[in-house]
């Protein structure tokens, strides 16, 4: 092999796509690359595509970020295509960069088509070429899935043919481990240590693949290959970093979710199967047993956050996950659960809307419904995380906020947060965040009165078992003997106390939000939130190196909103940017509520997550404008 | 606190005294049932109330769960920790508590609007989840906190506020759906025997596994050609002498019947 690469020169970060068609493991051979750069130091981002509808066969795609910084968002263009079907790869060319580089399987004559239709059409097939031989049919018309990635490329291009299915053939006789063998060809070509690889070969394979001498086999027939007949001219490499990344695991934000919900020692989880939030129901089902807890599959989601209202009263954690066309269906126990003042967390994990929508795709669009869900005035607490480690920490926040001021709380993902696997750090959760509770004292036990209006807005709470706490709560208004009533006074003061616990949650819980960026006076300031903050962050990070005077302001609770500092910050800002993925500009139009600074909004619903350097641009335009 | 009175809608101090010395009627409140005098509540609420007592289930270990409705009323009339929940919503919020806190009673209480119209789909569901909770379907067969219209118990032809030519649709069977769904108690009790009401009461709540009571109760307020006390007396009659309750084709026999009977029509024991 030829040719020296100087590690990672292109810019601080590669983005890798395998495409693939469903039968060939290209989401596997994602998972043990991504695996694989996490290990040796890298900070990896991983969102995949497939298929939204169930079926044998169709575009599969292991899209990965990996880089020497930190970064929280994915890059719009693609730096190294691999591809294990020619026919997808092609549509995923537009994606790629000037110089990019193409790894395609150079024998495709000798790829069997087994999923494919064999009637093609067979002027379709005339206009394409002469005949093409598979093993299976020998010589044939080809038809459209026959073509070549190779006569596609531009000319700033690198182009690699690897016979994936010859050696494949070779070494593991089927040709389903050209997975494999291109991941050894990708350690040879990018230096990456085949140490690390092979031990996440084994890790991924080895329990289910009997055959893992073989698997290994291909894969260093695949390293082999390109050291004996490739020479490398592209400039990109993987080194081994000198970085400590042990504390780092590898897990997507449902991961993240459900793991807090251990931690905070949830014991009931109820839910209804959602995309994208379905794992989180998996991996506590798997879990949450072992630690005392239960998990119900209800038969739909008003049952689900029935389930955790339920709990909630009886004193326990519990939670429910959904997305969009679930929480629809939850907003009258969100009401209720304001009005009875009662604690839940509730996870909506958004996808593209409005109704069912775009299952499978990502968006920003439910946070008008996080926000104002429910009839009559029902404050609650909405929370967004931008990051899979701020999804922990702001679901265990959620478990004590909740139960600290009795009331749900809405935790605001998205489904690329939901999906996107990140190799994170997790903050461990202070003891203090474990309870939250506000107990009833022994001078409160001599009248106990559940809605007592107290100065804070938070009313003792007497659990289930304990003698004399007795109460009825509802979804009527009640005075503060529990009794139901209709008039002024009472539903004035009871309004009032149901909010005025909100404003006890931002003085003492909500904490300041962060400024990045340039301090004082900036031409651009730029406030998100959710997953779209973590691509502005990523922009910033590359246009301050430019010295550029620009700054933003990271806001993750939502609802009670830090109205001061978001002042002070709209004061120091020439322009305020709002970057966020859905039509209407939702958090804008929230943030306009609030605030008398006009807004430049830059709205998007793409389908697919915004990426940092979209944002850069737009950041650019209101420099220059 | 200084701005509240203490509403009317409660027992004089006195009758509190004498109830709680008395000792059974412990899990009463200090509120007045709001229900119109007569109605057939008041009889499903001693029975149940005198069940409680009679099983010595602490107050504190009590969870009422009740949905909307004349019955959704009920957790605020009893001692003990109550949620009036949402319309047709007690059964999943009774599961949920009961899976939290297993050491705690739980009962549900639905009504035949509430747990058979708008909540009917979590009934199915719950039955096959087999929660240990007590489910009390108090059926009027009308709709009364909205002032007479028709609920899915409401006999084919009956004329209501909602059907003035008459309800054009069938009513619903709910022993017959409680059975048909495995569950493993089926009573039906008639708010007029309050002493066999216990009965069944007691036995429900000591089974292990959901359990499914169905009282027939006159709405005395709207409700003046059906289910009134005089007619009620006259179409129920207890199960004959050496009826199997053990028996799932007897008790649908009996659910599908024309013949009202009450008591326990099956009771398959938790194994």
């Amino acid at each position: 092999m030829g040719g020296k690469g100087s590690p990672l020169t292109y810019e601080k970060s590669l983005t890798i796509e395998i495409c693939g068609s469903s039968g060939d493991r290209a989401l596997a051979a994602g998972e043990i690359l991504i695996k694989t750069l996490s290990d040796i130091g890298y900070h990896v981002i991983s969102f995949d595509a497939y298929p939204a509808e169930i079926r044998g066969f169709g575009k599969t795609v292991a899209h990965m970020r990996a880089g020497r910084e930190f970064m929280l968002s994915l890059s719009r263009k693609v730096d190294i295509l691999i591809s294990l079907s020619d026919r997808y790869a092609i549509e995923q060319l537009r994606n790629l960069n000037d110089e990019g580089v193409v790894l395609f399987d150079n024998r495709p004559n000798n790829v069997v088509y087994e999923d494919l239709p064999h009637d093609a059409d067979q002027t379709e097939a005339h206009r394409l070429g002469p005949g093409v031989y598979t093993e299976k049919e020998g010589w044939k018309t080809p038809t459209k899935d026959d073509v070549s990635i190779a006569g596609h490329l531009g000319p700033g291009m690198y182009l690699y043919g690897i016979p994936l299915y010859q050696l494949s053939q070779k070494t593991t006789n089927e040709s389903r481990s050209r997975n494999i063998v291109v991941l050894g060809a990708v350690a040879a070509l990018f230096n990456v240590p085949e140490k690390e690889f092979i031990n996440n070969l084994t890790a991924k394979l080895g329990k289910k693949d009997k055959s893992i001498e073989s698997i290994i086999a291909a894969f260093e027939e695949g390293r082999r290959y390109v050291i004996e007949n490739i020479v490398k001219l592209d400039p990109y490499s993987f080194e081994k970093l000198s970085v400590d990344r042990k504390s780092y695991r590898l897990m997507d934000g449902n991961k993240a979710v459900a793991q807090a919900a251990i931690d905070m020692g949830c014991k009931l989880y109820a839910g209804y199967p959602i995309t994208p939030a379905t794992k989180i129901m998996e991996i506590l089902s798997d879990e949450l047993p072992r630690h005392g807890g239960v998990v119900v599959q209800t038969e739909d989601e008003i049952s689900a956050i029935g389930h955790v209202t339920g709990a909630g009263f009886a004193g326990v954690r519990a939670m429910t996950a959904t997305s969009g066309p679930g929480f629809c269906l939850m907003t009258e126990f969100i009401g209720y659960n304001v009005m009875s003042e009662n604690p839940i967390v509730v996870v909506d994990s958004q996808r593209g809307g409005p109704a069912t929508g775009l299952p499978t795709k990502t968006e920003q669009s439910d946070l008008n419904h996080a926000l104002f869900a429910g009839n009559g005035d029902t404050p609650r607490i909405v929370v967004a995380p931008t990051s899979a480690k701020e999804c922990y920490q702001w679901t265990a926040e959620a478990f004590y906020l909740a139960e600290k001021y009795q009331t749900p709380v809405i935790v605001l993902m998205d489904l690329f947060l939901s999906l996107s696997v990140r190799n994170v750090s997790l903050d461990p959760i202070p003891d203090y965040k474990k309870g939250g509770n506000k107990f009833p004292t022994q001078e409160d036990m001599k009248l106990y009165l559940r809605q007592k209006i107290t100065d804070d807005g938070v009313s003792p709470r007497a659990l289930p078992g304990l003698e004399n706490g007795y109460q009825a709560v509802s979804g009527l208004e009640q005075n503060e003997y529990g009794t139901p009533v209709y008039d002024e006074l009472s539903h004035t003061r009871m309004t009032e106390k149901r909010f005025r616990k909100i404003q006890t949650a931002l003085e003492n819980d909500v904490p300041l939000p962060q400024r990045i960026g340039v301090s004082g006076r900036v031409k651009v300031g730029v406030i998100s939130w959710g997953s779209t903050t973590g691509a502005v962050m990523d922009a910033l990070d590359s246009i301050l190196k430019q010295g550029k005077s620009v700054a933003m302001l990271k806001v993750i609770v939502i609802n009670p909103l830090r109205e001061k500092e978001i002042q002070a910050f709209f004061d120091d800002c020439e322009k305020v940017l709002v970057p966020e993925l859905n039509y209407e500009g939702q958090f804008a139009n929230w943030l306009s509520m609030h605030f008398q600074k006009k807004l430049y909004r830059y709205n998007k619903v793409a389908a697919r997550p915004i990426t940092h350097d979209e944002i850069e641009e737009e950041i650019n335009r209101l420099l220059e404008e | 606190m200084d701005h509240y009175v203490k509403p009317e809608v409660y027992y004089p101090d006195e009758d509190i005294r004498q109830v709680r010395e008395k000792g059974i009627l412990q899990y009463r409140s200090e509120r007045l049932p709001t229900w119109c005098p007569g109605c057939g509540y008041f009889g499903i609420e001693t029975a149940l109330t005198n069940a409680l007592s009679s099983l010595g289930i602490m107050p504190k270990d009590l969870i009422i769960v009740s949905g909307i409705g004349c019955v959704g009323r009920y957790p605020f009339f009893v001692r003990g920790y109550g949620m009036h929940t949402l319309h047709g919503r007690a059964l999943p919020v009774a599961s949920g508590a009961k899976l939290a806190r297993q050491e705690l009673t739980v009962l549900a209480l639905i009504g035949d609007g509430d747990g058979l119209g708008i909540g009917a789909g979590h009934l199915p569901h719950t039955i096959r989840r087999n929660p240990d909770i007590t489910c009390v379907l108090f059926d009027n067969a009308i709709y009364g906190l909205t002032k007479g219209q028709t609920s899915p118990m409401t006999p084919q032809h009956q004329v209501t506020r909602s059907h003035p030519q008459g309800n054009p649709d069938p009513r619903m069977n709910p022993v017959l759906l409680a059975l048909s769904y495995g569950a493993t108690y089926v009573a039906r009790g008639f708010a007029g025997a309050p002493d066999e009401m216990q009965n069944l009461y007691e036995e429900g709540i000591k089974h292990k596994g959901f359990s499914f009571i169905h009282i027939m109760s006159p709405c005395v307020t709207f409700d003046k050609v059906n289910y009134l006390y005089e007619n009620l007396r006259k179409w129920v009659r207890p199960l004959p002498q050496g009826y199997d309750s053990g028996s799932l084709d007897r008790a649908f026999d009996v659910a599908r019947g024309t013949e009202v009977f009450t008591g326990v029509i099956y009771n398959k024991p938790f194994l």
